[in-house]
């Protein structure tokens, strides 16, 4: 089973080995989660020094397509497969439409982040693209389920903080605007919002494409890898979006280490909240029956 | 400017029969398996085939929502149910599942496809992709401005259906987990606990910035683009869709027939400014939250929002329902108290509204009534207009 790493941090890119991951870099001009990435030569030279480093990009491109960027996507998917990366990871079926007009024959792998937790529809989306991303709202079980009914077709969230929600507005600078709060909140790490009933911090980020929020948790499956493994799970996904460089490593390095227990690894990491997503919490209950 | 369908939700059969006689032109309602808002009552097949021959019979359509996300639990039974519903004449169904889709145009061929807001269509190269599925029409992301829409159907391979009224999600539909987070409950299998509307504490590098009289909370305002309706037209939409298969019968006739009266009168050049204020303030008759534009004419906005929760007020003008008209009286269902004096109108398809005043009121035993303030009780009262079965009576707005 592959890791396959988010960043946009070269210094995190420095820890791996080209022959340890597979690397996924997200554009900057149609896709969202990008804070520290603001525009198409700074995506250039970091696919540049990571091709120095002797990786192999996948490109991750992950926004909804207006149609008034139908052009300037499919030019900037031109300049990108010039690039030649491994493959691309798309939202958008109109990303894997234009790649098919370029003529691109590397691998095409879909990444919806909600709305793929069936067998149906995996086996459609199967007949158009090489792999398929799974939706992180999905249990264990049902996770197990479907890697064994796709062997090394799907692919699964690893460890960062699981994303809850998109909204295409600013939601952060409406409401500071309505409070009359100056802030200048764009691309900042360090927002969170908590509901007055619970004790969680939920991250949020609000970058100019929309606003994400997060589980307040990171998603480590240190028990549940091997089952995920075991299944035919093609990879995960590790992503170190809002994780400090130091933690992201060590939670990486501990992930596949035997010596090192869950136990061992929350007291190492206290100031960190570990969390397992949906793996053990259906969601399908009734009003009565939820929290 | 050709025909334009006005698509309107029901929750019940007496919902769907109220939304075609104020003037929808197709109906869309949910089952009571694999569709979203399980709360609202939903239609068991029998009911489902009612609301289809009651609108065939007057030249209209039915559309069943399919649209949950499924999981793999969740599947068994679809393909029966898809059979089912193609055998009683269902004519399209509503899908948010790219695999629910293909399977309805395998095994239910007779069945139009509509793919749901939830897959966020926001252009025309992807509608390329879900037409070689076999899809028959899409229904637009809400996050799209007029400009946008319009170019989207200049290159459109497939009829356009366009949300015009109704509550908003303030993330992309079908994109949102905070539900599941909050409440283990499920957006994407109906069961949406709208946590987006709640009230939370922003934190800004570590520091609550916000006034503990003003929460941070992302409930949006709800969709009203009456305005935008003649620009739609003129672009070539298809479909112009009302939200709310859990609102009541009143809401439902009151934003069809607003709406209805003023495509009519698009349709035939008499949509003054006189007409467009009237129906402007007939929708404020069903309002149960401020409205604005959405994304139509630019992006939210704070102005977009409802940060003060005394904001959602619902109207409370409405009075109740229409069960007979005899002898000059009328058998009222009540909904909301009303007392001797009162100035009402009787709400209905078949004209316009008629004014008349509470004179007296009767209990069904004939008890003389100054207030009648109980829920669902029948009360007689005096009655000099044309008032049928099914006509809502509301307080005059004054």
């Amino acid at each position: 089973m592959i890791k396959i790493v988010h960043t946009e941090r070269i210094e995190v890119l420095k820890h791996f080995k080209p022959s340890e991951i597979e690397l996924v870099l997200t554009e900057p001009c149609f896709s969202y989660r990008h804070p520290l990435l603001q525009s198409k030569d700074a995506f250039i030279n970091l696919y540049t020094e990571a091709m120095n480093l002797g990786f192999k990009p996948y490109v991750q491109v992950n926004g909804y397509i207006e149609e008034q960027e139908r052009v300037d996507l499919k030019a900037w998917l031109n300049a990108l497969t010039q690039l030649n990366p491994k493959g691309f990871y798309f939202n958008d079926f109109a990303v894997q439409r234009f790649l098919k007009q370029l003529g691109y024959a590397g691998e095409l792998i879909y990444a919806p982040e909600t709305i793929l937790t069936n067998a149906l529809d995996i086996e459609l989306i199967l007949t158009q693209v090489d792999r398929v991303y799974l939706s992180k709202e999905l249990t264990l079980e049902e996770m197990v389920d479907l890697c064994k009914l796709f062997p090394n077709k799907i692919e699964a969230f690893g460890l960062g903080y699981p994303l809850m929600s998109f909204s295409r507005r600013p939601l952060v600078r409406s409401y500071l605007s309505e409070i009359g709060h100056e802030a200048d909140v764009l691309n900042r790490l360090d927002l969170t919002i908590k509901e007055a009933k619970r004790s969680q911090h939920f991250p949020i980020l609000e970058e100019k494409e929309g606003t994400s929020i997060f589980i307040d948790a990171i998603h480590y499956p240190k028990v549940e890898l091997p089952l995920l493994k075991e299944a035919l799970c093609y990879g995960v996904h590790l992503d170190d979006l809002l994780i400090d460089e130091t933690s992201f490593m060590s939670l990486n390095q501990a992930l596949l280490d035997e010596a090192k227990s869950l136990e061992r690894i929350r007291l190492e990491h206290s100031h960190i909240k570990l969390g397992q997503a949906y793996y053990y919490r259906k969601t399908n209950m009734s009003k009565e029956e939820g929290q | 400017m050709g025909f334009i369908e006005l698509l309107a939700p029901a929750g019940d059969l007496a919902r769907a029969k109220v939304a075609l006689d104020f003037g929808a032109d197709a109906v869309y309602i949910g089952g009571k398996r694999f569709s979203l808002r399980y709360r609202a009552s939903n239609f068991e097949v029998s009911d489902i085939a009612e609301a289809v021959e009651y609108a065939h019979a007057r030249g209209k359509r039915i559309f069943v929502t399919v649209n949950m996300i499924p999981h793999q639990g969740d599947l068994p039974g679809l393909k029966e149910y898809l059979l089912e519903l193609e055998g009683i004449g269902v004519d399209a169904v509503i899908v948010a599942s790219l695999g629910i889709a293909s399977l309805a145009k395998q095994v239910a061929p007779k069945m139009e496809v509509h793919l749901s807001t939830q897959l966020s269509i926001t252009n025309s190269e992807s509608m390329r992709f879900y037409k070689e599925l076999g899809v028959d029409r899409v229904v637009l992301a809400r996050e799209l401005n007029l400009e946008t829409i319009e170019q989207i159907i200049d290159q459109a391979v497939l009829p356009v259906e366009v949300f015009i009224h109704g509550g908003m999600c303030v993330n992309y539909s079908g994109r949102c987990t905070l539900s599941n987070e909050m409440t283990l409950r499920d957006a994407n299998r109906g069961g949406c606990a709208q946590s987006c509307r709640w009230a939370y504490d922003l934190h800004i590098a570590g520091e609550k910035v916000n006034p503990s009289d003003v929460p941070f909370s992302m409930g949006s305002k709800d969709l009203m683009a009456l305005g935008s309706i003649e620009a739609m037209m003129k672009m070539g939409v298809y479909s112009l869709k009302i939200e709310g298969r859990m609102k009541s019968a009143y809401y439902i006739g009151v934003i069809v027939r607003a709406y209805r009266q003023w495509i009519d009168a698009i349709h035939t050049g008499k949509h003054t400014p006189v007409l467009y204020n009237a129906i402007i303030n007939e929708l404020k008759q069903a309002e149960s939250r401020p409205t604005f534009d959405g994304f139509l004419t630019s992006m939210p906005d704070q102005n977009g929002h409802l940060y003060h929760p005394k904001e959602e007020g619902v109207v409370q003008n409405f009075v109740g329902n229409v069960l007979e008209h005899k002898n000059d009286r009328i058998l009222v269902e009540m909904r909301n108290l009303v007392s001797v004096g009162q100035a009402l109108e009787c709400f209905s398809y078949h004209q316009d509204p008629q004014a008349f005043t509470i004179t007296a009121m009767w209990d069904e035993e004939g008890q003389v009534l100054e207030v009648a303030n109980k829920p669902m009780s029948k009360v007689w009262i005096p009655c000099d207009v044309d008032a049928r079965a099914g006509d809502f009576l509301r307080k005059k707005n004054t």
